[in-house]
């Protein structure tokens, strides 16, 4: 069944029909939710208040938009309000997010360096919001950049200059990510010739 | 390396499982809160719509009953908002009268004629008196 069909059980409130949206898109939305908040139980949290939304919201839907740019819009507006809540509270660190949270990783990620991993994602909660979504909607969740300006009720122009914008910051944050984990082992180094 | 594929290299998680069931559970729980929700509102716009309605028959101002001196006084009721004009007395009199011996009757007359004549030329403005 296609999912335009789905979501017009849904809007008369068939909850067979909204069960299978869910299972469509429960890990990727998880998956946003948690890149945006860096955060996995607060990501689950989130995810599930944005299918409440998508049942009881559901006669706002119109199927003029896919129905995955509606529910990621959803998902960004939530992420946002939780990201305005997060900077009001002392930060916590990001980088055990996975360990800490016991998060599953899908089988293809695995086999990914979590050192990589980990850097990766230090870089990106670095980034402001209005650069950090546009970039992980474009470069995780793999929409195109029309797409991202559906989701975000923003011009395509500007969500184009927040891309490349949010990319070189995060290039200038992974360097110098790199160039202080190297710091920190010449000093390491040099700590252990001494002794 | 490019960016976007260093971003693919932050890695994909998903959702944790049984969150189907548990979203499912969280949407009958909160039908029912809704439900019960609408009744609850349901009930207090009832019973508010009581309680005006008894605002509106017993605490709005009214005005005081007004105290009838005189001949009503007795009948006034104590709810008569507005006070009854002293009207004037009328005491209706029928009295029966009997014109039968006024006049007397006229079968006892004999018939009489009476012939008008004019007696005078002279018009009525040269008679003088």
């Amino acid at each position: 069944m296609e999912e335009q069909e789905l979501m017009h059980l849904v809007q008369k409130g068939d909850e067979k029909a909204f069960e299978k949206i869910v299972i469509m898109y429960k890990d990727r939305i998880v998956n946003f939710l948690t890149q945006m908040t860096g955060d996995y139980q607060n990501a689950v949290e989130l995810a599930q208040e944005t299918f409440m939304r998508v049942y009881f919201k559901a006669g706002r839907y119109k199927p003029i938009a896919p129905l995955s740019s509606w529910i990621y819009t959803i998902a960004s507006n939530l992420a946002k309000t939780e990201l305005k809540k997060m900077r009001k509270m002392p930060a916590v660190s990001l980088d055990d997010v996975h360990e800490k949270a016991g998060s599953p990783m899908s089988s293809r990620d695995k086999m990914e360096d979590p050192f990589i991993r980990k850097k990766v994602k230090h870089a990106l909660n670095s980034l402001h919001p209005r650069y950090r979504i546009p970039l992980i909607l474009k470069d995780i969740e793999g929409f195109s950049q029309e797409e991202i300006a559906q989701i975000l009720k923003r011009p395509v122009g500007t969500i184009k200059a927040r891309i490349s914008r949010g990319r070189d910051h995060l290039k200038k944050a992974l360097e110098e990510d790199t160039a202080n984990i190297k710091m920190a082992a010449r000093t390491e180094e040099y700590q252990h010739g001494n002794t | 390396m490019e960016i976007h594929d260093v971003l693919r290299k932050a890695g994909r998680v998903e959702a944790p499982p049984g969150f189907e069931r548990r979203i499912m559970n969280e949407l009958s729980a909160r039908k029912s809160r809704k439900r019960r929700v609408n009744r609850l509102r349901l009930s207090f716009a009832g019973a508010a719509a009581v309680l005006l309605l008894a605002a509106g028959l017993f605490f709005l101002p009214q005005n005081e009953p007004v105290a009838v001196t005189g001949f009503d006084k007795e009948k006034t009721s104590l709810f008569e908002s507005s006070p009854r004009k002293e009207e004037p007395m009328v005491i209706p009199i029928i009295e029966a009268v009997d014109y039968t011996g006024e006049f007397p009757r006229w079968s006892d007359q004999p018939p009489t004629i009476y012939i008008l004549e004019r007696v005078s030329e002279s018009t009525d403005s040269d008679t003088r008196y």
